[in-house]
C-alpha cells in the first residue's frame, strides 16, 4: 500500500501542494485529476525523489521512504526525455545495470522490447525516437528494474489515438500485475476508462477523492462534472 | 564495483554512438580533426616560445604572477557564475535524475562519478588553458609550468559541484567565487598600485612557486584535488532534488543561450509602452532584446557587467596615463581582447527562430532579419565594451573616445556576425560548444586581418589615424555583413533542417 500524508510544497509563496494524503493499494489505478498548476507533477516529483517536500510522510507497505524513494515509486514523465545518444536497447541495460537487476534480466529485456513493439527500434538512438517509442522506451526502461509504484504524468498528452490505447492496455496490465499505477490526466475520457478512482487537485489541496462515477449528477458528462468542482 | 560499471556503461556508449554520429558526416568529422590537428600543432610548438611573448615574458616576476593571477580568477568568474545560479555542467541533463534517482548506486558514488565526468567534459578548457598559457608563465622549467597550470585549472573545474551542492545547502558558498575575484582583483589592483611586492602576500608566492614548477607547490596543489574530490563525495546525501533541479536550469538555460533573448526570461511584466511605439519588421528583435533587460534580471546583470567594464576601463586608463609604454596599452588590449573572445566563444542557437513559419513569413528580407538577430544578441557586450573604451580613453584622450566605441563596438559585431557563420556551417550543439569555439576563435582572429591592413593603408596614406581607425571599423562592419550573408546562403529555405541538426 502506498500511503502519502501531509504532503506539502511551498516554492516562496506559493503553495505547490497544501497537505496532501491518499493511498492506494497494489493493482489500483488512481486517476489524478485537476487543472493546470494544480500541483499534479509536483506531487509526482516529491513522490519520486527528486523535489523535496516542506513536510509530509510517504510509505510503501508501512515503511517510510526516505530519500531514495526513486527505486520504490519510478515517474514517467510527462515529456518523456531519454538519453538522445543511447539506443533503445542500451537504456534498458543501462536500467537494469544502475538498479542491480538480478542475472537473467536479458530475457526479460526482450520480451519487454517485443511488449512494447520496440524490437525494430533496438538499435535506434533516443534522439531518432518519436514521442510515443520514447514512452515506451522509459516504460520498458523502468519495467526491468521492476518498482513496485508507476506514476504516470500526463502520459496520453502527444500521442495518436492507437497510441493511447496502446498505452491505456499497458497500463491495465500493470494493474493487473499488482502495481499501484498513478496517472495524470486532463483527459477526463480517458481517465474514466482507465480507473476507477479519482483524486482531485485543485491549488494544491485535495476537494475530491472517491469514485468517478459518483462524481457525475444525473444527465451531467465528465467535462461539466470537472469544470463545476474546479470552479 | 557494479555500480562503477552502470556509470562507466552510460558515459561509454553515450560519447562512443555520439563519435560514430560525427563519423557518419564528413562535414562534421572535417571540423573536429582540423581543431585537433591545430591544437596538436599548438601542444608543440607553444611551449617550445617562452622567448618570443613579449607581454608576459619581459616582465619581472610581482608583475607577472599579479597578470597570470588576473587571468585565473577570470578564469574563475566564468566557472563559478554558472554555478551561481544553481547551473551544474555535469549534471546537464535531466534524464540523469530520472534514471539515477531510481537507480541502486549511491549518491557518493554517483557524485564523485559526476565530479571525473565535470573534468572530462570540459577537459578541453584544460587542455586550451595549458597549451596557451603555459608559455606565458614558464620560467626555465616549460613542463613543471605546465602540470602547475593544469593542476589550477583542474582544481577550478572540481570545485564547481561541491560548490554548488553546499551553496544549495548554506545559500551562502557560491559567493566565495565572487569574494574570491574580488579578492584577486584587489590583489591585482594593490600589486600595481602600491610598492610592496607582491611576493609579501602568500597568494603571490604560491603562485610563483607553482608556475615555477616548484616540487612541494605541485604536491600541494594535487592534494588539493584530492581533497576536493573526497569532500564533494562526502557531502552527497539526498542531492537528486538539487540535481534535478540544476540539471533542468542547466537545460533550459542551454536551449536559451545562443539565442539573442539569452537572459532569464521573466515570468511577469508590466506592460510600459503601447504596441504602437514598437519597433517593426526585422527591428523587433531589438526591442525583444531591450524588453528580456528591461524585464528579467537582466538590469543587475547589466549593472555588474558596466561596473567591471568601467573598473576596468579606468584602470587601463590610469596606468597609461602613468606609462605611455606598451605595456599599459597591452593591458587594456588584453582586457578588450578577452570580452571579444569570450562573445566568440558564445555558440549561436537559432532554432527558437528559424523552425517557426512566423520568423520566414515576417517583414524584411532573412539578410535583415538575421543582421538585426546578430546586433541584437550583440547589444549587451557592445555596451560593456563602450562603457569601458570610454572610460579608459577618458583618461587619455577624451577626443578619440566617439572613434575607439565605434571601433570596438563593429570589433564586436563582428565576433557574433562570425558566430552565425559557424552556426550555419555546423548547426549542432555537440559541434558548437566543442572544436565550433575552436573554428570561431580562428575565424575572428582571422576577421581581424583585413580591418587591420584596410585601417593601416589608409591611416598611414592619408596621414590621418582617425580616418584609418573609421575605414578599419567600416570594414569590420563589412565583414560582419559578409558572415551574415554567407549564413544565409545556407540558411535559406533550410530553416527545419538546421533546427533539427542543431538538436542532434
Amino acid at each position: 500500500m502506498l500511503s502519502v500524508r501531509d504532503l506539502t510544497k511551498r516554492f516562496r509563496d506559493t503553495i505547490a501542494v497544501d497537505d496532501l494524503s491518499f493511498s492506494a493499494a497494489p493493482g489500483e489505478i488512481l486517476s489524478l485529476l485537476g487543472p493546470n498548476g494544480a500541483g499534479k507533477t509536483t506531487t509526482f516529483l516529491m513522490l519520486c525523489g527528486l523535489v523535496r517536500p516542506d513536510a509530509g510522510l510517504i510509505a510503501w507497505s508501512g515503511t517510510l521512504l526516505g530519500p531514495r524513494r526513486g527505486r520504490t515509486i519510478a515517474l514517467i514523465p510527462e515529456n518523456p526525455e531519454v538519453y538522445p545518444t543511447l539506443t533503445v536497447w542500451e537504456h534498458i541495460v543501462f536500467s537494469a545495470r544502475s538498479c542491480n537487476v538480478a542475472d537473467g534480466w536479458e530475457m526479460r529485456a526482450n520480451d519487454l522490447l517485443e511488449r512494447f513493439e520496440l524490437t525494430d527500434k533496438r538499435d535506434a538512438l533516443g534522439s531518432a525516437l518519436s514521442k510515443g517509442m520514447k514512452q515506451k522506451t522509459l516504460i520498458a526502461a523502468t519495467l526491468i528494474a521492476d518498482p513496485p509504484v508507476l506514476l504516470f504524468d500526463e502520459p496520453m498528452v502527444g500521442l495518436d489515438p492507437a497510441g493511447q490505447r496502446e498505452l491505456r492496455e499497458v497500463i491495465a496490465g500493470l494493474s493487473r500485475n499488482g502495481k499501484v499505477v498513478v496517472v495524470s490526466t486532463h483527459m477526463l475520457d480517458a481517465a474514466h476508462a482507465l480507473s476507477s478512482r479519482a483524486l482531485i487537485l485543485k491549488g494544491g489541496r485535495k476537494i475530491y477523492d472517491g469514485d468517478i462515477r459518483s462524481l457525475a449528477q444525473e444527465n451531467e458528462d465528465l467535462e461539466s462534472v470537472f469544470l463545476r468542482i474546479t470552479a | 564495483m557494479k555500480a562503477l560499471a552502470a556509470l562507466w556503461y552510460l558515459d561509454f556508449h553515450r560519447a562512443r554512438n555520439a563519435t560514430r554520429a560525427i563519423l557518419r558526416s564528413p562535414a562534421r568529422l572535417l571540423v573536429w580533426l582540423l581543431v585537433a590537428a591545430w591544437l596538436a600543432m599548438q601542444f608543440v610548438r607553444r611551449p617550445t616560445l617562452p622567448g618570443q611573448i613579449f607581454l608576459f615574458h619581459d616582465l619581472a616576476d610581482p608583475v607577472a604572477t599579479v597578470i597570470a593571477g588576473a587571468i585565473l580568477i577570470l578564469y574563475g568568474v566564468t566557472l563559478g557564475w554558472p554555478t551561481g545560479f544553481g547551473r551544474i555542467m555535469a549534471f546537464g541533463d535531466p534524464v540523469d535524475a530520472m534514471f539515477l534517482a531510481r537507480s541502486a548506486i549511491d549518491e557518493r558514488l554517483v557524485v564523485f562519478w559526476l565530479q571525473f565526468r565535470q573534468l572530462l567534459l570540459n577537459s578541453w578548457r584544460v587542455v586550451v588553458g595549458v597549451v596557451f598559457l603555459a608559455a606565458y608563465f614558464s620560467h626555465g622549467n616549460p613542463l613543471g609550468a605546465m602540470a602547475g597550470l593544469a593542476g589550477v585549472l583542474v582544481l577550478l573545474e572540481l570545485l564547481q559541484l561541491p560548490s554548488a551542492i553546499i551553496s544549495r545547502r548554506t545559500n551562502a558558498l557560491t559567493y566565495v567565487w565572487y569574494a574570491g575575484a574580488g579578492i584577486g582583483m584587489l590583489v591585482v589592483v594593490g600589486a600595481l598600485l602600491a610598492p610592496a611586492p607582491i611576493e609579501r602576500l602568500g597568494f603571490g608566492r604560491a603562485l610563483i612557486a607553482i608556475w615555477h614548477g616548484d616540487a612541494v607547490a605541485l604536491t600541494a596543489l594535487y592534494g588539493c584535488i584530492v581533497a576536493v574530490l573526497l569532500a564533494g563525495a562526502a557531502r552527497a546525501k539526498d542531492v537528486y532534488p538539487e540535481f534535478y533541479a540544476a540539471a533542468r536550469r542547466t537545460a533550459s538555460t542551454r536551449a536559451r543561450a545562443g539565442r539573442a533573448d539569452f537572459l532569464r526570461v521573466p515570468t511577469s511584466a508590466k506592460v510600459t509602452r503601447s504596441g504602437s511605439t514598437m519597433l517593426r519588421g526585422p527591428w523587433v528583435e531589438i526591442w525583444k532584446q531591450l524588453a528580456f533587460v528591461r524585464r528579467g534580471n537582466g538590469l543587475v546583470l547589466v549593472g555588474a557587467g558596466a561596473v567591471v567594464a568601467l573598473a576596468f576601463g579606468f584602470t587601463g586608463g590610469a596606468l597609461a596615463g602613468r606609462n605611455t609604454g606598451a605595456f599599459s596599452f597591452s593591458i587594456g588590449f588584453t582586457v578588450l581582447l578577452l570580452v571579444l573572445i569570450l562573445q566568440t566563444l558564445r555558440s549561436v542557437s537559432l532554432a527558437q527562430d528559424i523552425a517557426k513559419p512566423l520568423w520566414w513569413m515576417g517583414d524584411g528580407s532573412t539578410f535583415a532579419k538575421l543582421a538585426v538577430w546578430t546586433l541584437a544578441s550583440s547589444l549587451p557586450a557592445m555596451a560593456f565594451v563602450a562603457l569601458g573604451v570610454t572610460a579608459m580613453f577618458a583618461l587619455i584622450n577624451p577626443a578619440q573616445i566617439a572613434l575607439y566605441v565605434l571601433l570596438a563596438s563593429c570589433v564586436v559585431i563582428v565576433t557574433r556576425a562570425v558566430g552565425v557563420l559557424g552556426y550555419a556551417l555546423t548547426p549542432s550543439q555537440i559541434d558548437q560548444r566543442g572544436p565550433g569555439m575552436i573554428v570561431r576563435l580562428l575565424l575572428f582572429y582571422a576577421s581581424m586581418i583585413a580591418p587591420t591592413a584596410v585601417g593601416l593603408i589608409v591611416g598611414l596614406t592619408a596621414r590621418n589615424t582617425d580616418l584609418g581607425l573609421v575605414c578599419g571599423a567600416l570594414a569590420f562592419l563589412g565583414e560582419g555583413a559578409l558572415c551574415v550573408a554567407l549564413a544565409v546562403v545556407r540558411l535559406n529555405g533550410r530553416g527545419m533542417e538546421i533546427a533539427l541538426i542543431e538538436g542532434s
